[in-house]
């Protein structure tokens, strides 16, 4: 049993997902049973105890997998799995199966013990689904062990005999039809009740059937998150239980990465930088230039904790995290253009149930430059009252801003444009913001100013903007700077 | 040996036969089981059907739809709902986990000979699917195409093709001969001699060709008519991946026109004539035989021996009266 509910903000799981990025992984996943496909489409996150245990037998799959003791043709062989539970239910509840779904849960009974055979001694005896010789043995009792199905002659020496008149009738150049119609019927009568004795005997076995569905489900979820950590290079997280002993416990990921940011680089022959955070409990502030890739941090921080929470290997070389209550991450949502409310209207609110949440939970809150389309006057008095109460909570929480003067305990700061780069001014705009990546560091590092880098002309100088604009604004801020000293 | 004989001959050859009516009940069923009888014993067929559309049809013409006789041991597709009805014990080999309008797909196998009620795949690559499948587990796989629907007899699916004409296509003699020479001129157009490209057989756009080298347009149907008549150059020989209908055979009837196949021609006989259009074929369709029906749903039976006549005078292949 759940002890508590997972959440996350926004509540709606697809606009979550697509916030973090999740859903480009969810297309990267191909799960091959009717199971497994349905799991995937509705995912949970799961209890601490099924996040260990799915994390453990990723590791064991994913060695198997790589050292080709689980092959290619094994995974492929799921495919053949028909979905049929429907008809296991209907068992259950006493009810008769037809031939179309005894036909199903024969060929479903042949290819698991397939399955079996080929994988039994490679994965440990708790995985295997159980035998189903039993339920094999009833659909073929001419024991050709072919995934076809019909009411045999084999069930019944009446039904035998009844076929046997049947055919010597037709075969006839003239036969009575009256005769045929009656043997026909007296056929179907016979089917129907040798398919009310088969269902009766397999309703002993659905148990024993539904097991083996929820293990070759297992399986399957197994294989494909394995799978996927082979083909992103994920990594396993190590993720501990809130306990008092941990209220100093540091979220800790190394080398994190974007997994659809980093193959878009790489479809373009170009290297993803990956970055490094610490997270302790309380605020940490994130400043850096335009450009630096801030909100990516933050989305990939959600994506990593929330992998970790569905049982998934993360996008990083190594992750320390802790089991958490609710993930918020309170960013623009590129696909959803805002309804109704105004966008500085709808993320207050968000923050605002973020705020309540984290005062009861644990959460990992993320927020992307709070308070961004206001004033910045008011923007910096309210930016530094929210990193106030979240610091009141037990909560890990990071800040994206661009304001000055936010005092929090923690600050990183993305080191950003590389110093030792010279900007070729012929280059084009376009092929500058392409290129983005060669000029920018971004590393996270740890920062004690209560500024943040100004950066902003630099990189209107990098894009070629109007140069009386770049002056005029570079002369506002001489002067800004000299009233200041005045002031002083 | 006369016509029947050498139409068998030439069925025993094929490994996918398709079974195309000109219209409804022109007799594809008749012809279906007449090859069937003929063959009993000497291949392992299977049997399918596009769709189940035909059914409602006949409904609505008041004539049933005639089953399908099928020997011990042959193979046939049928959907959930005829198949919970079949009065032939069966042996399922197969079933689908796509539903049709009717169910999903069933392959059995007879166990008895008996008449079973045919039904399939509604699309042509779901047909192309099974049409394979069947070839693996039987000789011959012959296609029971229904309502006119050309595609099914493409010749990536069927290596062999029988078209059936008849009273139900016209009461008019000369209606149904002019029909089907037409038809059938469609199915032995030329294939295009030259070698083309494989990016330009592939692609989805109109490709021209000016006499030395094929270039790819930006107009991906033909059917966008000014983007057609916008193309340019000189180009005397033109690829249309799409619909080749009446209307883009007025823009391009003066250059040499290339399709796929004889199923991406919508002219009507009217502009055909008109236009007397040069086209050319990737694949051609090897018809084997032209069967009659001389009876119409509406109940009126037509000289089916003067048709024949008439027919044989232009087309060299085996013409029979599936009646007789």
């Amino acid at each position: 049993m759940e002890l508590s509910v997972f959440s996350t903000i926004p509540s709606k799981t697809e606009e979550f997902e697509r916030t973090i990025g999740f859903d480009y992984i969810k297309t990267l996943l191909e799960p091959k049973t009717p199971f497994g496909q349905k799991y995937f489409k509705h995912l949970k996150p799961l209890s601490f105890e099924h996040i260990a245990q799915h994390l453990d037998d990723i590791t064991l799959f994913v060695r198997l997998i790589e050292q080709s003791v689980i092959t290619q043709e094994i995974i492929k062989e799921f495919e053949n799995v028909v979905d049929i539970s429907k008809s296991v239910e209907r068992l259950k509840s006493g009810e008769v199966l037809d031939e179309v779904e005894l036909f199903e849960l024969k060929k479903y009974a042949l290819v698991v013990e397939d399955i079996c055979e080929k994988i039994s001694g490679k994965v440990p005896k708790d995985l295997l689904p159980p035998q189903l010789l039993n339920v094999i043995d009833i659909l073929d009792p001419e024991k050709t062990r072919l995934p076809t199905f019909y009411v045999y002659d084999t069930y019944s020496e009446e039904l035998k005999e009844i076929r046997k008149k049947k055919r010597e009738l037709i075969k006839l150049k003239t036969y009575d039809e009256l005769q045929l119609a009656e043997l026909s019927e007296q056929e179907i009568r016979l089917e129907k009740q040798i398919l009310k004795n088969i269902s009766a005997r397999l309703s002993g076995y659905s148990n024993i059937i539904m097991e083996s569905i929820e293990k070759v489900k297992y399986l399957d979820v197994i294989i494909t998150k394995a799978k996927l950590a082979i083909n992103c290079e994920l990594s396993k997280p190590e993720i501990v239980n809130f306990e008092k002993d941990f209220k100093d416990f540091n979220i800790h990921i190394e080398n994190m990465f974007n997994p659809k940011l980093k193959e878009e680089l790489k479809s373009k022959s170009k290297n993803y930088q990956p970055v490094s955070i610490d997270i302790r409990p309380g605020v940490t502030i994130i400043v850096g230039a335009n450009m630096s890739g801030k909100s990516v941090i933050l989305r990939t921080v959600a994506l990593v904790q929330y992998m970790a929470q569905l049982g998934f290997f993360v996008p990083a070389q190594r992750c320390k995290t802790i089991f958490l209550d609710s993930i918020a991450i309170i960013a623009e949502d590129y696909q959803k253009p805002l309804s109704g409310l105004s966008s500085f209207g709808s993320e207050i609110l968000m923050i605002n149930e973020a705020l309540s949440k984290a005062k009861l939970s644990r959460s990992l809150v993320l927020i992307d430059e709070p308070a961004r389309t206001t004033n910045p006057y008011e923007a910096n008095a309210i930016v530094n009252a929210i990193v106030d109460e979240f610091e009141n909570t037990s909560s890990y929480t990071l800040i994206v801003t661009h304001l000055d003067d936010i005092h929090s305990k923690k600050r990183l700061r993305v080191k950003g444009l590389r110093e030792d780069i010279e900007f070729s001014s012929s280059e084009q705009p376009e092929k500058l913001i392409e290129n983005i990546q060669n000029y920018i560091d971004y590393t996270l590092i740890e920062s004690n100013e209560s500024t943040v880098p100004k950066e902003a002309i630099k990189i209107m100088e990098l894009l070629g903007i109007n140069s009386q604009i770049i002056q005029k604004s570079k002369e506002n801020l001489n002067i800004d700077r000299s009233r200041r000293y005045k002031d002083v | 040996m006369d016509d029947k004989s050498v139409l068998i001959q030439s069925v025993l050859n094929a490994k996918i036969l398709a079974i195309i009516g000109l219209e409804k009940n022109t007799g594809k069923t008749e012809t279906l089981n007449f090859i069937v009888k003929c063959l009993t014993g000497k291949k392992n067929i299977a049997l399918t059907s596009i769709g189940t559309d035909g059914e409602e049809k006949d409904i609505v013409f008041g004539s049933p739809k005639p089953s399908v006789y099928v020997d011990e041991g042959q193979i046939y597709t049928t959907t959930e709902f005829f198949f919970k009805r079949r009065t032939v014990l069966s042996e399922i080999l197969y079933v689908s986990t796509q539903t049709t309008p009717t169910g999903r797909l069933i392959i059995a196998r007879a166990c008895e000979p008996g008449k079973v009620i045919l039904s399939g795949p509604p699309t042509t690559a779901w047909m192309k699917e099974v049409a394979t499948y069947l070839s693996n587990i039987a000789d011959l796989v012959i296609i029971d195409g229904a309502l006119s629907r050309f595609s099914q007899a493409k010749p990536s699916i069927a290596d062999s093709v029988i078209l059936a004409t008849g009273a139900a296509y016209s009461l008019e003699k000369r209606e149904i001969i002019r029909h089907t020479k037409y038809v059938y001129n469609l199915c032995t157009l030329d294939v295009f001699e030259k070698q083309i490209p494989s990016e330009i057989v592939n692609s989805n756009h109109i490709c021209t060709f000016d006499g030395r080298e094929w270039k790819k347009t930006n107009v991906s149907s033909a059917l966008n008519l000014q983007k057609l008549k916008e193309i340019e150059g000189g180009f005397s020989c033109i690829y249309i991946p799409g619909a080749l209908t009446d209307s883009v055979l007025r823009t391009v009837y003066d250059k040499q026109i290339i399709v796929r196949d004889f199923t991406k021609i919508f002219i009507s006989y009217e502009y055909f004539v008109k236009y007397r259009p040069n086209i050319k074929v990737l694949e051609k369709t090897n018809v084997i035989g032209i069967t009659v029906n001389p009876y119409s749903p509406t109940g009126y039976l037509i000289d089916s021996e003067s048709i024949i006549n008439e027919l044989r005078k232009v087309i060299n292949i085996p013409i029979i009266d599936v009646r007789r």
